[in-house]
């Protein structure tokens, strides 16, 4: 059985419409060495520019994006459910003014962007500094590690 | 009355005679007591020298009497030694008597066939009596092989060969690759020392593998143009690959092994980082982990540039086939080592730990093992601990490099993730902090308002007291008192003078004071004004580091994607199969 990836956040009531129903589902089993196999390969061309466009819908939190990142994930790892460990991604932002980073949350299916000095929820704060300075194209954030990926798909993974 | 006076008098004298008297006494007794007791301290130090003198010579008797049981012990030792050599010399020629005979004449024959001085008969004819003598030893088909070989007899060598194959397949192949390499016959070389690493487990090779795998990766076994030893270590390779946490173990391992590699960053050029941020050690840290990129690249780079000579390996090989065809088989060495020992023993005069140790020793040289990745790691990062040629250096560099790319990879990552997002600024008290030097002028601008507010506390503490303020008043008023008292004349003159000197002193008091105040308020807008100016100073020379910081490490942190390229331009499958004695060099520009 596939060992599951999705935070297991309870969703709270103003969840949105959008979110998907299993992520919550905390789910057994799996060989965590061959999820970290798999999750070292290269990430797909279009993966990347799926995922890329977090920003592409401005300072308004975007649902519809968040669904289609979460469902490029899912396509890109079709043998992990994804369920679990996988807490979201963080990425550079480029909206100007003092933005400095944003999240797709995966719970709340939504991406948000966070100012100069407002701390980002749920540990995420950690993979703020990498994902301004390192050069990263983002950082895909586990409970356990942060995977940051390259412009070219290239997979770097911090314990 | 003069008698009681005379009495008394003379009672006087005769009690100081008396005192006298005990005084000399007591002094004559105590100068006694003393020259006595000197007396007891010269005993006490004699005895003292005694017992000292007696303690050395029990020690020395001690340190003789061990002497004498070791030299007892070791005596003893010995003639148990000597004893039992004899025996064992009988039981290793009665039951390998033959082996010793068979590896003797295969050290003759190939000398022989070298030099070509002995009959091909006379080697048929040795051959195939030894092979009746030493029946199930590996060595002897062997020998019957090298024979037919040297007699041209095709048939009769594979017969023998197979005998062989099948009495001790590791061995065979390797003495046979061997003997090819001295030959120049390569194609077969390759593919005994196929069939020899066949033979071993990849979690478990020893240092003759080790040396086997550097004669091949230097091309000592001849191109390998069919990719026979290529697929064996892929084959290895995929074995290992299969274990559960193989790439973690990989990358883990990589990634201590290129750590190792990282040297300390002094930063003498931020001076000013140093000192006023608390951040320095991160930013340290980070810079050590960026300039390891340029280490490893120059690192890699000169592994690539360098030619082999291959001198030494050829000894080693050389080495190998003599400890082949010298050295004892398995099912002898428990009695080998017991000899071996026995004859330390008798070496050392009956010292049998010191034999003890040398047999360890001996042992260990050749026992260490390791897996085949670990060999790799270490040959290309630990050469000279690895005895690693350069060409097992690049041949490791070039099996590993999926792996040295994920574990460099990731080292760049851990390292960016340990970059500060906000870099301190800590002047005195003002403590702040800064990314990227854009919010200087607010830094400036929140010093100066701290400093500004630090002179307000200071002014407020430098005033007068209302005692202080009001002494002006309260002096013109007692001296006008004063002063009326003194005009009444009679009695109130002197009460009124008091009144005009009090009034005096007052006001001189009030003014004093107030010059004091006036005096310290310059001292403080001077102070505060140079704390202002250098810590402003302080704070752009700061800022300005900063920048130049980040520049500076984005600079160095770029060169990882130099040593991922070089990497990337290694292709291991090209470069293992390529290999041949003509020094290819594999380009990395």
């Amino acid at each position: 059985m596939p060992k599951p990836m999705l935070g297991t956040r309870q969703k709270t009531e103003t969840d949105y419409m959008l979110s998907l129903t299993a992520k919550t589902e905390t789910k057994a089993g799996g060989d965590p060495l061959k999820i970290d196999k798999l999750l070292r390969k290269q990430r797909s061309k279009q993966y990347m520019e799926t995922v890329s466009k977090l920003d592409v819908g401005g300072k308004i939190h975007n649902h519809g994006k968040a669904k289609e990142i979460i469902e490029a994930l899912r396509q890109e790892f079709p043998e992990i459910e994804l369920d679990g460990d996988f807490m979201g991604i963080v990425s550079k932002c480029h909206l100007g003014e003092d933005y400095e980073v944003h999240r797709l949350d995966i719970i709340d299916d939504i991406i948000e962007h966070y100012r100069r000095g407002q701390p980002l929820p749920d540990g995420l704060e950690k993979a703020r500094s990498i994902a301004i300075h390192g050069g990263y194209e983002f950082i895909e954030v586990y409970t356990n590690c942060f995977r940051a990926i390259g412009r070219d798909g290239s997979v770097s993974v911090v314990y | 009355m003069a008698d009681g006076v005379d009495i008394i008098n003379a009672i006087n004298k005769n009690l100081s005679r008396v005192n006298e008297n005990i005084n000399a006494n007591l002094n004559d007794g105590f100068n006694e007591v003393r020259s006595n007791l000197r007396v007891i301290d010269n005993h006490v130090i004699t005895v003292d020298d005694n017992v000292r003198l007696i303690n050395s010579e029990v020690a020395k008797l001690a340190a003789d009497f061990a002497e004498f049981v070791q030299t007892d012990i070791k005596q003893k030792a010995l003639i148990r030694a000597e004893a039992k050599i004899g025996n064992l010399r009988d039981k290793l020629k009665d039951q390998f008597g033959h082996h010793e005979t068979v590896r003797k004449h295969t050290v003759g024959i190939l000398q022989a066939d070298d030099l070509e001085i002995v009959r091909k008969e006379t080697i048929t004819t040795v051959t195939e009596e030894l092979m009746l003598a030493a029946p199930g030893y590996w060595l002897a088909p062997c020998l019957v092989a090298i024979s037919a070989w040297i007699n041209d007899n095709e048939e009769l060598a594979d017969r023998a060969v197979r005998e062989a194959i099948k009495r001790d397949d590791e061995k065979t192949s390797l003495l046979f690759g061997l003997i090819c390499r001295r030959a120049e016959r390569k194609a077969p070389c390759l593919k005994w020392i196929q069939r020899y690493l066949a033979n071993q487990d990849e979690e478990r090779l020893d240092r003759k593998t080790v040396i086997i795998l550097d004669a091949f990766a230097s091309g000592l076994l001849g191109a390998d143009s069919e990719g026979i030893v290529a697929r064996q270590l892929e084959e290895w390779l995929t074995r290992l690959a299969d274990k559960a946490g193989f790439v973690d173990q990989q990358t883990s391992q990589w990634s201590e092994a290129i750590n190792l590699k990282k040297k300390p960053f002094s930063g003498d050029s931020y001076t000013y980082l140093k000192k006023y941020s608390k951040t320095w050690s991160k930013l340290q840290k980070i810079m050590e982990g960026a300039h390891l990129h340029e280490e490893i690249y120059a690192y890699f780079e000169n592994i690539f540039e360098q030619q082999s000579s291959g001198m030494a390996l050829r000894e080693q090989l050389d080495e190998i086939l003599s400890s082949l065809v010298t050295d004892f088989d398995e099912e002898e060495i428990p009695l080998r080592q017991e000899y071996k020992q026995t004859e330390l023993v008798i070496e050392y005069d009956g010292d049998e730990n010191r034999a003890k140790q040398d047999m360890q020793s001996l042992q260990t040289t050749f026992e260490t093992h390791k897996d085949f990745t670990q060999l790799l790691t270490d040959a290309a990062m630990k050469p000279e601990t690895a005895h690693a040629s350069i060409s097992t250096q690049k041949f490791a560099i070039a099996l590993s490099r999926d792996w040295i790319s994920n574990a460099y990879n990731d080292i760049v990552a851990k390292n960016r993730m340990e970059i500060p997002h906000n870099i301190e600024i800590n002047v005195d008290n003002f403590n702040d902090n800064t990314v990227d030097g854009k919010n200087e002028a607010e830094l400036v601008a929140k010093f100066e308002k701290m400093v500004a507010g630090e002179i307000s506390v200071a002014n407020a503490a430098n005033t007068m007291t209302v005692f202080e303020q009001y002494c002006m008043y309260g002096g013109i008023g007692v001296a006008v008192i004063g002063l009326l008292a003194m005009l009444n004349g009679g009695g109130w003159v002197f009460l009124g003078l008091l009144g005009i000197a009090g009034g005096i002193g007052l006001i001189l008091h009030h003014f004093s004071r107030k010059k004091a105040v006036e005096l310290r308020r310059q001292q403080i807008a001077y102070e505060f004004d140079k704390k202002k100016k250098d810590g402003v100073g302080i704070i752009r020379a700061v800022i300005a580091e900063v920048v130049d910081f980040r520049a500076y490490f984005a600079k160095k942190d770029s060169e990882s994607t130099k040593v991922l390229n070089l990497l990337e331009q290694i292709k291991p499958e090209e470069y293992v199969r390529k290999l041949s004695d003509t020094s290819r060099r594999l380009k990395v520009a």
